[in-house]
């Protein structure tokens, strides 16, 4: 006997304009089960939900039907609602009339019917819930952050500030990611090292976070508030504990003509190195693709000098692992590559740019090294070819973004002001240098960022020709740019010593499977996917798997700083108490009947089922019998379709319920 | 106005929670329309999509069914849709042999993010649907060819001196009590033996068809304790997929394998094995070579060969003569559950009644639960009063089995059953 | 080795220099051209900027011929006939495009025969067979091998090299024992059909065209179409009289540079019968 409460909303607009909401009430109180039934404007504010909470009780309602939006918007707002008026919140069920209905549909007529099925639909799997418990599972009170950058940083230091340990993996040998290369950033033109290293240095200081440095994140297991995490430490050939980082080793390595990976091809290192000065941790690394030692058992000069004994040439990587409660991928980005080659052939690259090709041509965060204080040239700007000083710079704006033809067709967000900045830079070093920017537009969004461009063109001099650029050719050591003035309305050609491209941000190698290894979304570019764009940006549609900084999406250093708070949040939240509490709609099996053919046990992918034996109280063996680890089921439901006796079951997605469901459309 | 264009298709969608599903409501996000005929159920993952689900749209009334979930290597429960993908695979291969209209069932794979790839799926479907008109088709009787009868095998079991070694063996085990009873074949059918003395009740003749490993599930002989059973090479292999499936442990069992070349049965004119290979203690041996050829194909090609409407008519009148007796579960080895699908009533979801769409969904749902687990011991067609032909449908997934995953049921003990294993490799052709 | 050919309006009429050059030197390398019956217009000029739909069906029905006739590959020496062959030849994959033009040409087409360019075709016949066959390796020759627009565009028509920095031409020269510069101008445009309707444009890029290729030490030029084989060599003295400089560029077909290396006469090749014949 059902008492099934039917609330339909109208969403303001959104479903009442197309969706006739009083027919729908109508009809719902005449579905079998339904004990009332009434429409209001906005079902999920206070007033809606009072309403809700109020009909529980007078109506003694044993169920409810929220006809409104995606059960992914409102569900939990709305069990929560029952719950505080008495009702088990797993009584609770919703019919998406909004997305899926009004939202799609233009006809009143036809939209109204659909609506009206979809509830009764609903109303059915509602008569078959069942009244569950959540199950409570200890949680694991750590973190894990993976990513060193600056949104890492910032999320490792506020979790680990509010009393948890966290574990940071980072790829690179040194954390920092890309904003310890940069050279100065906008608005302020703060030094990117002098505001970033003390954050570092605290990182690499502090009491909770445990950093595992040139490491990758090898394999995860397990779920929300108890993953395994299986680290890969891959070799150094230093063993960092014994090492000082007194210098001895890399001053001594005689191969020191190998392109820096940090300075992007702009300057060198040797084969052992430290990446950057202000490295954390200020430890070498041994690049086995170089030394001489370890290809040929050659000479092994950095051994004899290291008075720490700290080279290990017998070095192997090593794993090993730590138990976390939640994650936050903090990865970063890398730039498109602009050569012609590309690994994916939907992307095809700007060969007219002549990259790769001509020395003088370079990307921005090459350029970012060439005016850094501490970069290869020491911060005068020598182009690559011949280390001329460039009396006249070309940069090319959207170089990837916002092209369908043959790039990514997002905005990279950064670049308008960074080509501003570069260009602030360039004649704050080279006063006799002239500027010249092509672009297609100015985004200029955030706090003092516009006035920031206004000052690159009015008080350092910058030319900014709106219009795309055709060719780089190159006559007599001048690079000959052509391009368009579509202000002008005219071709333009500059002879310049050099051209930066402002290259699209996209996620850094190796997304993909990453993702797949934490079973989290990610678009079709590789950005990671949030829970929901407007209202959920930093959590993921897995449970304690949280995202921050540019693996979302391209954004800027203030951004993906809050970005990180926010996961960091997240997480204490999450970590505030011993035990949380898990949604119970996961596999029940009927013991009695089950055959004992494990056919489950072998198909579950996080291995939730074991093979058990059903024994009377007293301990005598009755049969063997498949059983749910309730700790460990995900509530796929997968066990239920290979079951031959069906004797598994998907509480929350019953075989009643969905039998029942289909049946409601005949 | 004609009825075709004021025809509506009814179409019932199955969609998982994490990608398609949030893809529709994407979909409806970025307002992009499509027609109104779909109706989505919400399932967390494909994986929960059992075949049933499909069959019972479809009687209900559905034109169409969309199956829709993650794409390879996002489920959001890592292998769901993997699971789902193989049972698909197979699936769709019942269906066709049924002569279902393999048009009105599309499966894509369908993310978050793909909004736009809902609206045009859905759209372009409704309007599939809509050319395809309603689904009458389903279970319509009509005109057929013939197709070719099962084969009488002529050869039987040559006079095996051999039926005295086998009683003398039997006796010796019940009266050490290396056994405690004996499954075997006696003068009118399967004989149970406890005593020593009663061996001699034991033949071996040319009417020893039954597959007498269906009785080892029995509760009754279970409670007698070891048992020692008697199987052909045939029935050998329902030991293999037994095993499997930890219903059967060869050291609780005593295996007397008998060399066969054949009991008269059409099985037998497309015999593959002659000699057991596993057996504790084999008795007899079989003349020649062991032969080549592998199950009827002809009778399963002139199946196929008919359009699916001629397919159709043909299983209708197959099936409209079952009277759900439920002697081809009996008597199949493979169907060990104590409660049988058809024995649950929360939901009832195959209409236990000898109604056409009962049969048809109790067939399915029989051969479909044999897929990967039948050795084509041709019990069940042999057991059925009304004479249908169970192991035609038992033949077309049996090929597919092999076909799309180089899988035969009892061949070896040592690969992964076919159902709740996957490969990255699983074909993906017919996926949208 | 017999191969079809579609020769194009040029070929037999004002470019029968080219036609010369390529049956001295591919018969040389035992190459047979059979050329195909029935050829019609390949619709580059006026059809395309006219009607979409006659561009289309003018070289979907060579490809039907073609094919009826039994042609694997078809040859076409001019890359705008080869283009336009092969913009057919994608447009019959769509299957409604492709009835609807066969019922236009009243024949079956079906996109199925191999269409290649000059660079394509020595490249079939093999690079390194070549080499091996070259007799007198042409030293004196430093050549800046021109693509012009049509042989590697548009990209997903043609899908040959790279087209910003192609470098099938240079491989090719370099085997014949030539030197090759590296410069700008390998893909820009030579004015085309304009040399009819507007000769002044046609006389400037062919000028800054001819001016790049001799400063970056070039001491003639290498092209693969007729087209470009007029702007730059017919209409050479215009543009020294209109820029008034003397430019004496001599430019060979491919097929000239392979022959000589070959060994064959520049009167064989019909080389003298180019406007400019010498530095």
């Amino acid at each position: 006997m059902s008492r099934i409460g039917v609330f339909t909303c109208w969403c303001g607009e959104n479903i009442a304009r197309t969706v006739d909401v009083d027919e729908v009430a109508k009809r719902a109180a005449e579905l079998p089960g339904v004990r009332c039934s009434l429409n209001y404007k906005y079902m999920c504010a206070d007033p809606g939900q009072a309403i809700v909470r109020e009909k529980i009780v007078s109506e003694k309602l044993d169920g409810v039907v929220v006809a409104s939006c995606s059960p992914h918007m409102h569900l939990k707002t709305f069990r929560k609602a029952a719950q505080a008026a008495g009702l088990n919140p797993y009584l609770v069920e919703m019919a998406n009339i909004r997305e899926q209905c009004s939202w799609v549909h233009h006809d009143r007529a036809q939209a109204t019917a659909k609506a009206i099925e979809i509830i009764r639909l609903a109303v059915e799997k509602a008569r078959n819930d069942a009244a569950l418990q959540p199950i409570r599972v200890p949680v694991t009170r750590r973190a894990l952050v993976i990513g060193g950058g600056v949104a890492g940083i910032q999320a490792a230091l506020d979790i680990a500030d509010a009393g948890h340990e966290v574990v940071m993996v980072e790829r690179e040998p040194s954390i920092g990611g890309k904003m310890a290369g940069l050279s100065e950033t906008f608005p302020t033109l703060d030094c990117s090292q002098c505001i970033l290293t003390p954050r570092m240095v605290e990182v690499g200081q502090h009491p909770r976070i445990k950093l595992y440095s040139y490491s990758e994140v090898e394999k995860v297991e397990g779920f929300v508030g108890n993953f395994k995490i299986t680290i890969r430490q891959k070799a150094r050939y230093v063993d960092i504990s014994k090492c000082t980082g007194c210098g001895e080793c890399w001053n001594i390595c005689p191969l020191k003509r190998n392109l820096s990976e940090f300075d992007y091809g702009m300057g060198m290192r040797p084969a052992i190195y430290i990446p950057f000065p202000q490295a954390v941790p200020a430890r070498p690394v041994i690049d086995k693709s170089q030394c001489a030692k370890l290809i040929r058992n050659g000479c092994g000069l950095c051994e004899k000098k290291c008075k720490a004994e700290a080279i290990n040439f017998k070095d192997e990587d090593r794993f090993v692992e730590e138990a976390v409660g939640a994650v936050v991928v903090a990865t970063g980005y890398k730039l498109y590559s602009i050569a012609k080659s590309q690994p994916k052939t939907t992307l095809s690259g700007y060969g007219e740019y002549g990259y790769g090709k001509y020395k003088d041509v370079i990307d921005s965060l090459q350029f970012e090294r060439l005016v850094s204080a501490s970069g290869p040239t020491g911060g005068v700007l020598k182009r690559p070819s011949d280390g001329a000083i460039p009396k006249s710079v070309v940069f090319i704006s959207c170089v990837g973004s916002r092209d369908n033809a043959k790039g990514l067709p997002y905005c990279s967000k950064i670049c308008c002001m960074y080509t501003a900045k570069h260009t602030m830079l360039y004649k704050h070093k080279v006063h006799d240098g002239q500027a010249h920017v092509f672009y297609m537009d100015i985004r200029a969004g955030g706090k003092g960022y516009e006035e920031f461009v206004r000052r690159a063109i009015e008080q350092d001099g910058a030319q900014y020709y709106r219009g795309r650029v055709s060719k780089i050719t190159q006559e007599g050591g001048r690079l000959v740019v052509r391009g368009a003035d579509t202000l002008a309305g005219m071709p333009v050609t500059i002879e310049a010593d050099m051209v930066v491209l402002a290259a699209a941000m996209r996620p850094a190698d190796g997304i993909e499977e990453l993702a797949q290894k934490l079973n989290i979304g990610y678009d079709e570019f590789g950005f990671l996917l949030e829970s929901h764009p407007k209202l959920r940006p930093v959590e993921t549609n897995t449970a304690g798997i949280f995202i921050a900084g540019a693996c979302h999406s391209p954004k800027d250093i203030p951004e993906a700083v809050a970005q990180a708070s926010a996961a960091a949040s997240k997480v204490q939240v999450m970590l505030a108490a011993d035990e949380l509490t898990r949604e119970p709609e996961i596999a029940a099996i009927n013991e009695q009947t089950c055959a004992a053919c494990f056919t489950c046990v072998r198909t579950c992918p996080y291995h939730a089922i074991e093979r058990a034996e059903l024994r009377t109280p007293r301990g005598a063996f009755i049969k063997n019998t498949a059983r749910v680890n309730p700790g460990l089921c995900m509530g796929c439901g997968t066990c239920v379709s290979v079951c031959p006796s069906k004797s598994a079951d998907l509480l929350g997605f019953t075989d009643q319920q969905v039998y029942a469901e289909v049946e409601s459309l005949a | 106005m004609s009825e075709a264009q004021e025809f509506e298709p009814k179409i019932v969608a199955y969609v998982c929670n994490w990608c398609t599903y949030l893809g529709a409501d994407l979909a409806g996000t970025a307002r992009l329309e499509y027609p109104p005929n779909v109706r989505i159920i919400r399932l967390p993952c494909t994986g929960r999509i059992d075949f049933n689900l499909i069959i019972k749209a479809l009687e209900v009334g559905a034109d169409g069914v969309l199956v829709s979930g993650c794409h390879p290597g996002d489920c959001h429960y890592t292998a769901g849709n993997y699971h789902a993908r193989r049972r698909w695979i197979l699936f769709r291969e019942l269906l066709d042999t049924l002569g279902i209209d393999l048009r009105r069932i599309e499966f894509t794979w369908i993310s978050a993010a793909e909004g736009r790839k809902w609206q045009q799926v859905v759209t372009e479907f409704t309007e599939q649907m809509r050319k395809l008109g309603p689904y009458k088709e389903l279970y319509a009787t009509g005109a057929f060819p013939e197709v070719p009868a099962p084969e009488t095998a002529t050869s039987g079991v040559k006079s095996f001196a051999g039926e005295s070694e086998l009683r003398e063996v039997c006796g010796k085990l019940l009266a050490e009590g290396t056994v405690k009873v004996v499954i075997g074949y006696g003068a009118r059918g399967p004989v149970v033996v406890t005593r020593a003395e009663d061996a001699d009740r034991l033949v071996w003749n040319n009417r020893c068809f039954s597959n007498l490993t269906a009785y080892l599930k029995r509760k009754e002989i279970k409670a007698l304790g070891k048992a020692a059973v008697i199987v052909k090479p045939c029935d050998e292999k329902s030991l293999v997929e037994l095993e499997k499936e930890a219903q059967f442990e060869r050291k609780d069992a005593h295996v007397i394998g008998i060399a066969c070349e054949g009991v008269g049965q059409p099985k037998c004119a497309h015999c593959t094995a002659r000699t057991p290979r596993f057996a504790d203690v084999t008795l007899g041996v079989a003349a020649g070579p062991e032969p080549q050829s592998s199950p009827s194909p002809n009778r399963f090609a002139a199946l196929m060969a008919m359009p699916p409407a001629e397919r159709m008519a043909f299983w209708t009148e197959e099936f409209n003569r079952c009277v759900k007796c439920y002697a081809c579960r009996q008597v199949c080895p493979m169907c060990y559950c104590e409660r049988c699908i058809v024995d649950r009533n929360r939901p009832i979801e195959i209409d236990p009644a000898p109604s056409t769409k009962g049969n048809f969904a109790w067939h399915i749902a029989r051969a479909f639960h044999l897929a990967g687990r039948c050795v084509g011991c041709g019990e069940c067609s042999r057991a059925c009063p009304a004479g249908i032909d169970l192991a035609l449908l038992n033949i077309s997934l049996h090929i597919a089995a092999q076909k799309n995953f180089g899988y035969e049921a009892g061949a070896d003990p040592k690969t992964e059953p076919l159902i709740g294993s996957y490969t990255l490799q699983d074909t993906e052709a017919f996926i949208l | 080795m017999n191969i079809g050919y579609y020769p194009g309006c040029a070929l037999h009429g004002s470019s029968n220099d080219y036609e010369q050059s390529l049956r001295a030197c591919l018969s040389t390398l035992d190459v047979q051209l059979d050329e195909m019956k029935d050829w019609i217009c390949c619709g580059a000029t006026a059809a395309h900027s006219l009607n979409h739909k006659l561009s289309l069906a003018l070289p979907a029905r060579n490809l039907a011929v073609a094919e009826r006739d039994g042609f694997k590959q078809l040859f076409a020496p001019c890359p705008l006939c080869s283009m336009q062959l092969l913009k057919a030849k994608k447009a019959v994959g769509d299957e409604r495009v492709r009835k609807e033009l066969s019922e236009i040409v009243e024949a079956d087409v079906r996109g199925e025969s191999e269409v290649l360019n000059l660079i394509q075709l020595f490249e079939k016949i093999g690079v390194e067979r070549i080499k091996s066959a070259v007799k007198a390796p042409l030293k004196s020759i430093t050549a800046a091998c021109y693509y012009g627009c049509l042989l590697t565009r548009p990209p997903d028509v043609v899908h040959f090299d790279d087209f910003e920095q192609p470098t099938s031409m240079e491989t090719l020269v370099a085997a014949l024992g030539a030197k090759t510069v590296e410069w700008n101008y390998k893909t820009e445009c030579c004015g085309a059909g304009m040399t009819m309707s507007n000769e002044q444009i046609v006389l400037e890029l062919a000028h800054k065209i001819l001016s790049n290729a001799a400063e970056h030490g070039a001491n003639c030029l290498v092209v693969a179409c007729p087209m470009c084989h007029v702007n730059l060599d017919m209409k050479q003295a215009a543009v020294e009289r209109r820029f008034g400089k003397k430019l004496g560029m001599v430019v060979y077909y491919l097929s000239d540079l392979v022959g000589l290396a070959l060994g064959l006469s520049a009167e064989q090749l019909g080389i003298n019968r180019h406007f400019v014949t010498q530095a």
